[in-house]
C-alpha cells in the first residue's frame, strides 16, 4: 500500500485549509496527525476519504488518483475511517451495520459469507452478545468499537482514525489501543488523528504536525516533540499543551 | 401610461400584503427553522375569524376586527407549537426535519377539511372595510385595497420597530442567530420558538382578514397565497426580512403586469403559474438561499 | 432476530396471508359499488406504500407522487387514444415515462434537505398539474379525458382481480427489494448519508433508484386506474390528494409497506362507510394524521401491532433495552461509564 500526497490543498471560501501539502504513507505506516485546533487535521481525513474535493494536489494510492473521487469510491478502494463523533446507523443492528460496508464492496459474495465476517469482527471486538441489538441502544464506547467494527469489515489497507480516543472511557481507550496495535501488527497502515498527545506518542512511528494547513514537521515522534517549531505552533493555542 | 400606473400602484398594494404574510413564514423559519407548510391555512383562517366576528358583533368596523382575528389565530398558533413543534426542539422527536415538514402539512390537511366542514365550499366574504373606490389621479383602486395596504404598511412598519429597537427583537435575532449562545444568556428558546411561531401566523391570519373583503373566504383559500409566500422566501431569502418585503413587492408587481398585459385569459393565466413556479423551481435548485438569505442552519 | 425488527418490516405471517386470502375471494360477497370502492382502495394502497418505501425507508419525503401517478395515467389514456395501441402498450409506457420523471427528479433533488424536497417536489406537481389543465387541446383538461376501459365488465370482477394483482405484484417486488442489501444500504443512507457514503454505499445510485422505481409503481397504478375509471381530470393529482396519501401511509406505517397498505385500505373503507360524516371524514383523519405523527411515530397500525405481538419476556427484555438505550443517548458523555458491563461480563479485563 502507498499513499502519495501531493501539494494538496483545499479552501473553504477565503481560508486555505491545507496548504500544498505533500507526504508519503507506505507498507504498514501508523502515522499519527497532530496539531493545533483548526490547523487542517480533519481536514485532511476528509479529503483523503472523499468527502472534500481538493482545490489542487494529487492524493495517490497506489498509483492511482483518488483526489477526486467520491467518498464510496474511496471506501471500496481499501481505505476505510472511523469519524469524531461516531456515526453508526442507529436504527439498524449492530449485525446490519457490519453488513453495510461488506455488501456495499463485494455484494456478489453473498450475505451468508459476509455474516461469517461480521462474526468474526464481532469476536474479535468482543461484542458478539450485542449482535442483534440495535445500534443506538449500545453505549458510546460501544458505538465506537461498532464503527471501528465497520472499518475491519473489508479489510482495508489504509485506517484513517478522527479522535479514536475522544471522550473516551480510559478502560475502553486502553482496549482501543490494543485492537489498533493488533490490526497494525496484521499490516494495516493508519492514519490516526487526536488531540490526546500520551496515546498518539506512544502509538505512532511517526508523527506530522499541521499548523495552519501546513505541514511543520514530520518524522520521529522523539524528534518531533522537541521541535521548536512545533513547541511555539502549541504555545500560540490555550488549551493544548505540547508533551513537555 | 395610466393603465401602466395602475398597475404599479395595484401591484406595490398588493405586494405589500404578501410582503407581511411572507414575512410571518419567514420568522418561523428564521427563528424554529420550520417551513411551515399550513401558513396558507393561517390566512385562511384570519378570513374566516374576521368574517365570524364581524357576524357577531355586527356594529363594529370591520377594520377593528382584523388585529382581533390576528390575535385569535396567533393563540391557535401557540397551541399547535406547543403541543407538536415544540418536542421538536427539546430532542424528543426522530428525524426533526421531515417530521416538521410533516406535521404542518398534516395541520393544513386538517385545517382545510375543518374548514369545509364547519363553513361549507361556498365563499363567504366580510364587510367591506370602505365601499367604493379611490382615485389617485389617473390611478383607480378599490378602498379595501388600498385599506388593506395601508394596514400592512402599519403593522409592517411596527414590526421593524419591535425586531429593531425592543428586547423581544433583540432575543428574537439572538435565537435566529445561535440558540445555545441565546440561551447561556438567559433567553428561553423554547419560548421565543412559540412567540415567533404565533407572530408568524398571526402576520398570516391578519393577511387573510384584510384580503377577506376583497377575495372572498374558501376553506382552500390559502393554497395560492402559500405558494406564493413559499416563492417570496425563496426569491428573497429564507430568514431575510428585507428579502420579504422586497420579494413581496416585487411578486406583487409581477403578478400585477403579468395579468395586465397578457392578453389571451385563462391560457395564460395557467401559464403565468407555471411561470412563476418553474423559477421557484430553479432558484430552488441553483441558489437556494435566494438573494438575501443565509446558509441554510 | 429481535421482535421489533420483525414488527417492523416483516409483517406477521399470519396478517398478511389472512389478508390475502380475503382480498382472493371479496368479491363472492360484496355488490359491484363496494367492489368499485375496494378497487380505489387497492388503488391507493399500491400509492401508500410505494410512497412508504421512497419516504419511511428511504427517507426521502417528496411530495411528487401523485404526478408520478398522472403521468401514468395521462401518457396512456393519450396513448391509446391517439397512437391506438393497445391498453397494455399504454401501461407499459405510462409506467416507464413515470420512470423517466422519476429519474429527473430523483436527480435534481440529491441534496435536498426535507423541507426543500417538499417545496420543489410540491412545485414540480402543480407545475404538471397547470400545464395540463392549460393544454386542454390535447389533455381535455378540466372536462376529462376520455379513457379506454380494460374490460368492459358489468360486474367489476375482472378490473378487481387486475387492480389486486398489481397490489400484490408491487407489493412482493417492494419487499423483495428492502429485505435485498438495496434495503440495507436505504436505511443506511436514510440514518446517516455520509457515514453511508463512508462505508462504501454508492448513495446517489441508491437515492435515485428508490426515486425511480417508486414512481414506476406510482405511474402503473396510474395507468390501471385510468383504464378502470375511464376518464381522468387533472384533479386526480391536486396536493390535497398527495396528503391523504401520505396521511395512509403515515397511520398505516410509514416504514413498514404492508402497514400502509393496509393502512390505505382502512382508511378509504372507513371514508366510505362515513359517509355521511361528508367533510368531517376527512377532519378526522387529518387530526389522526397530525396526532400519528406526534405521539405514534411508527403508524397506528404498527403500534396496534406491537401492543399485541410484544407479550413476551424476550420481548419485554429488548423493549426495555431499547428504551435504556435511549435514554443512554440523551445522556451523553455520562454513559461512557456503561461499557464497564459487557466487558467486565466477558472476562475482559486488564
Amino acid at each position: 500500500m502507498e499513499l502519495q500526497i501531493r501539494d494538496l490543498t483545499k479552501r473553504f471560501g477565503g481560508i486555505v485549509a491545507l496548504n500544498k501539502i505533500s507526504f508519503t504513507l507506505s507498507g504498514n505506516e501508523l502515522v499519527g496527525l497532530i496539531g493545533p485546533n483548526g490547523s487542517g487535521k480533519t481536514t485532511l481525513v476528509n479529503t483523503i476519504g472523499g468527502i472534500h474535493d481538493p482545490e489542487g494536489g494529487q492524493i495517490l494510492l497506489n498509483g492511482t488518483n483518488i483526489a477526486q473521487m467520491r467518498p464510496h469510491q474511496v471506501a471500496q478502494r481499501g481505505i476505510g475511517r472511523t469519524f469524531q463523533v461516531t456515526r453508526a446507523f442507529r436504527r439498524m443492528t449492530v449485525l446490519e451495520n457490519l453488513l453495510v460496508p461488506g455488501m456495499a464492496l463485494a455484494p456478489e459474495r453473498g450475505r451468508r459469507a459476509w455474516e461469517v465476517r461480521a462474526r468474526e469482527v464481532l469476536d474479535f471486538l468482543t461484542m458478539s452478545h450485542l449482535r442483534d441489538d440495535y445500534a443506538r441502544s449500545l453505549s458510546g464506547g460501544q458505538q465506537k468499537l461498532l464503527e471501528l467494527g465497520q472499518v475491519m469489515m473489508t479489510d482495508p489497507d489504509l485506517i484513517l482514525l478522527d479522535e479514536p480516543f475522544a471522550g473516551v472511557h480510559p478502560r475502553l481507550m486502553e482496549t482501543i489501543f490494543d485492537y489498533i496495535k493488533t490490526l497494525h501488527q496484521d499490516g494495516k497502515a493508519f492514519i490516526i488523528v487526536s488531540h490526546d498527545m500520551d496515546s498518539i506518542f506512544t502509538l505512532s512511528e511517526r508523527l506530522v504536525v499541521l499548523s495552519y494547513g501546513d505541514i511543520i514537521a514530520d518524522g520521529d515522534p522523539e524528534v518531533v516533540k522537541h521541535d521548536d517549531v512545533v513547541i511555539e505552533a502549541y504555545l500560540g493555542e490555550e488549551e493544548e499543551e505540547p508533551v513537555a | 401610461m395610466d393603465y401602466f400606473l395602475t398597475l404599479l400602484v395595484t401591484g406595490l398594494v398588493m405586494g405589500i400584503i404578501y410582503a407581511l404574510m411572507a414575512l410571518g413564514l419567514t420568522l418561523i423559519f428564521s427563528i424554529l427553522n420550520v417551513i411551515n407548510f399550513a401558513h396558507g391555512e393561517f390566512y385562511m383562517l384570519g378570513g374566516y375569524a374576521a368574517y365570524l366576528l364581524l357576524e357577531i358583533f355586527t356594529g363594529i368596523h370591520p377594520l377593528l376586527m382584523v388585529p382581533v382575528a390576528g390575535i385569535l389565530v396567533a393563540v391557535l398558533g401557540v397551541l399547535f407549537e406547543m403541543v407538536f413543534l415544540r418536542p421538536m426542539h427539546e430532542e424528543q422527536i426522530a428525524r426533526p426535519a421531515e417530521y416538521a415538514v410533516l406535521v404542518t402539512f398534516g395541520l393544513s390537511f386538517f385545517l382545510q377539511n375543518l374548514a369545509l366542514a364547519l363553513f361549507g365550499p361556498y365563499p363567504h366574504a366580510p364587510r367591506s372595510f370602505f365601499e367604493g373606490s379611490l382615485r389617485l389621479g389617473p390611478v383607480i383602486v378599490s378602498a379595501d385595497r388600498v385599506t388593506a395596504s395601508i394596514l400592512s404598511l402599519v403593522l409592517l412598519g411596527l414590526l421593524l420597530l419591535v425586531i429593531n429597537k425592543t428586547w423581544l427583537g433583540k432575543a428574537l435575532r439572538a435565537v435566529s442567530q445561535d440558540k445555545q449562545a441565546a440561551a447561556v444568556v438567559g433567553i428561553n428558546p423554547h419560548i421565543m420558538n412559540t412567540v415567533a411561531f404565533a407572530m408568524g401566523v398571526g402576520l398570516a391570519a391578519v393577511a387573510g382578514a384584510l384580503l377577506a373583503p376583497v377575495f372572498s373566504i374558501t376553506p382552500d383559500v390559502g393554497a395560492v397565497p402559500a405558494i406564493r409566500s413559499y416563492i417570496i422566501i425563496v426569491l428573497g431569502g429564507m430568514g431575510s426580512i428585507p428579502g420579504s418585503i422586497l420579494g413581496g413587492l416585487v411578486i406583487g408587481l409581477v403578478e400585477s403586469f403579468g395579468a395586465g398585459y397578457f392578453p389571451d385569459p385563462s391560457r395564460a393565466l395557467n401559464y403565468k403559474t407555471v411561470f412563476g413556479l418553474v423559477i421557484f423551481a430553479l432558484v430552488l435548485l441553483f441558489r437556494p438561499r435566494g438573494f438575501f438569505g443565509r446558509k441554510e442552519a | 432476530m429481535n421482535q421489533i425488527t420483525d414488527s417492523l418490516r416483516r409483517p406477521p405471517v399470519l396478517i398478511t396471508l389472512a389478508a390475502a386470502v380475503i382480498a382472493l375471494i371479496l368479491p363472492l360477497f360484496l355488490q359491484t359499488y363496494w367492489l368499485h370502492v375496494i378497487i380505489i382502495a387497492y388503488f391507493y394502497a399500491i400509492l401508500a406504500s410505494s410512497w412508504a418505501l421512497l419516504a419511511g425507508y428511504g427517507g426521502q419525503f417528496s411530495f411528487g407522487h401523485m404526478a408520478f401517478m398522472a403521468i401514468g395515467a395521462y401518457t396512456s389514456g393519450l396513448l391509446t387514444l391517439h397512437l391506438d395501441i393497445p391498453i397494455v402498450g399504454g401501461i407499459i409506457l405510462g409506467t416507464l415515462a413515470a420512470g423517466v420523471a422519476g429519474l429527473a427528479i430523483g436527480a435534481l433533488t440529491l441534496r435536498f434537505k426535507a423541507a426543500y424536497l417538499a417545496l420543489f417536489t410540491i412545485a414540480f406537481s402543480e407545475i404538471l398539474r397547470t400545464l395540463i389543465r392549460a393544454e386542454a387541446q390535447i389533455t381535455r383538461g378540466d372536462r376529462g379525458l376520455r379513457v379506454e376501459p380494460l374490460f368492459n365488465s358489468l360486474t367489476r370482477i375482472p378490473e378487481y382481480y387486475v387492480m389486486l394483482a398489481v397490489l400484490f405484484a408491487s407489493l412482493i417486488f417492494m419487499y423483495w427489494l428492502v429485505q435485498s442489501r438495496v434495503g440495507l444500504f436505504l436505511r443506511a443512507v436514510r440514518e446517516d448519508e455520509e457515514a453511508a457514503a463512508a462505508r462504501g454505499v454508492d448513495v446517489v445510485r441508491y437515492k435515485i433508484l428508490t426515486f425511480v422505481l417508486t414512481s414506476m409503481i406510482a405511474g402503473l397504478a396510474g395507468t390501471i386506474f385510468a383504464h378502470y375509471i375511464t376518464i381522468i381530470t387533472p384533479n386526480i393529482m391536486v396536493i390535497p390528494q398527495m396528503g391523504l396519501v401520505i396521511a395512509m401511509a403515515i397511520i398505516g406505517g410509514v416504514e413498514s409497506l404492508v402497514a400502509a397498505a393496509i393502512g390505505a385500505v382502512i382508511v378509504q373503507i372507513a371514508l366510505e362507510l362515513l359517509r355521511e360524516f361528508g367533510a368531517w371524514r376527512l377532519v378526522i383523519f387529518g387530526a389522526l394524521l397530525v396526532l400519528t405523527l406526534r405521539f405514534a411515530r411508527d403508524g397506528l397500525l404498527i403500534m396496534i401491532f406491537q401492543r399485541l405481538f410484544r407479550t413476551g419476556p424476550r420481548a419485554e427484555l429488548r423493549q426495555s433495552a431499547e428504551e435504556e438505550g435511549i435514554r443512554a443517548d440523551q445522556e451523553g458523555e455520562d454513559e461512557l461509564t456503561e461499557m464497564e458491563a459487557p466487558l467486565t461480563s466477558t472476562g475482559q479485563e486488564s
